[in-house]
């Protein structure tokens, strides 16, 4: 297997060099504010629930190690209903494949992937290309597309097979929640 | 009389299962490190991991690794029976003069086609060709762990022991090449 092992251990070496190039600092602080972002974006949606005293939610610190980027800490969101814990909201990793972030709603029922996309983005663009890869690429709708950085969005994805982006809103939030709740 | 068996030429020798396992192996490490690098790059390369984390694709490759070396075992232990068979029909059909074949002529007069790989194939090699003895039984040791694989892994097994690709290879290996079946 010694072949198999030069292999790896050269196809490690170049990934490892292109990571290198990376601002990961900058990935990291992107990353912290977009998991705030989407907590911003979800509490008032909650909100009228809790005033009811129906719903409630805390937040609780977790460290996070990714590699590349190496340890943080961030916080996770805890869904309470009579007492009882009935889900969580847990950021799972700024780098993630073909979005810029993750945060996955965990309930008794399941879960559902909310992912950090390109504003016009409604589901994965595939691309198998010889040569050096574009980055911004993968952002936008029409990979024809380039020269600019798309405003990158929370939105919830449907799960494979067929992968779809669905815009974030107070009704699919509760559509995805009552998913995973009910 | 009951009819001859035809024997195939389709079945696998253990060195194309091992051919088999390593461009695998190599592939799927290849392939996650394509997919693990396009999560740095941002290109999606397959619909199947889009949403995943770096420890998503960890765990998935391990799994597809592991379920690889599963299966390669059990392809290594059943091209050995195959070898060990195909044997067995030839001595019985050639009408050969030595005590194995004698005995597996004997066999066959009582159990036709209902030979069995353990109580009469290989207890047969163990009898007849001490010099395979060793061999036989490290080989039948694994066979428990080829009927746990064959039969679905539906119960927990306690082996005694781990089986690893190269672990079942040697064994085959060795009984292949003690009962002259394959070229050291």
């Amino acid at each position: 297997m010694s072949s198999r092992d030069l292999e790896e251990l050269l196809l490690r070496k170049h990934e490892h060099r292109r990571a290198a190039e990376l601002d990961w600092e900058a990935v990291k602080r992107d990353w912290l504010v977009a998991v705030e972002a989407f907590y911003d974006e979800i509490c008032p949606w909650l909100d009228p629930f809790r005033q009811k005293g129906i719903l409630d939610y805390q937040f609780e610190d977790i460290e996070r190690h990714e590699e590349y980027i190496g340890g943080y800490r961030t916080r996770k969101m805890m869904l309470t209903a009579s007492g009882e814990r009935i889900g969580e909201i847990v950021p799972v990793a700024a780098l993630i494949l073909a979005a810029a972030g993750r945060i996955d709603m965990i309930g008794k029922n399941g879960s559902v992937r909310f992912l950090r996309v390109g504003r016009g983005s409604t589901g994965p663009v595939i691309e198998v290309r010889e040569g050096t890869p574009d980055r911004d690429a993968y952002l936008c709708k029409d990979p024809k597309e380039k020269g600019y950085e798309e405003e990158l969005m929370w939105k919830i994805s449907t799960p494979p097979p067929n992968i779809r982006y669905i815009e974030l809103n107070s009704e699919t939030f509760a559509d995805a929640l009552l998913e995973v709740i009910r | 009389m009951t009819s001859r068996v035809s024997l195939s030429q389709s079945s696998p020798r253990i060195d194309e299962v091992w051919s088999w396992y390593s461009t695998s192996a190599q592939a799927l490490a290849a392939y996650k490190q394509t997919i693990k690098a396009s999560i740095v790059d941002k290109r999606v390369v397959c619909p199947d991991f889009v949403g995943f984390s770096l420890g998503d694709l960890d765990h998935h490759f391990g799994r597809q690794q592991e379920e690889l070396e599963l299966m390669v075992a059990l392809a290594l232990l059943v091209a050995a029976e195959g070898e060990l068979r195909r044997d067995y029909w030839t001595r019985v059909y050639e009408r050969r003069k030595d005590e194995l074949s004698r005995r597996f002529r004997e066999i066959h007069k009582h159990r036709g086609k209902r030979v069995s790989l353990e109580q009469h194939i290989l207890a047969g090699w163990r009898l007849c060709r001490p010099e395979t003895r060793s061999a036989v039984n490290q080989f039948m040791a694994a066979l428990r762990y080829r009927h746990w694989l064959a039969h679905g892994r539906y119960w927990v097994a306690s082996f005694g022991r781990r089986y690893s690709p190269e672990d079942v290879w040697l064994i085959v290996k060795d009984l292949l090449c003690k009962t002259q079946l394959m070229q050291p």
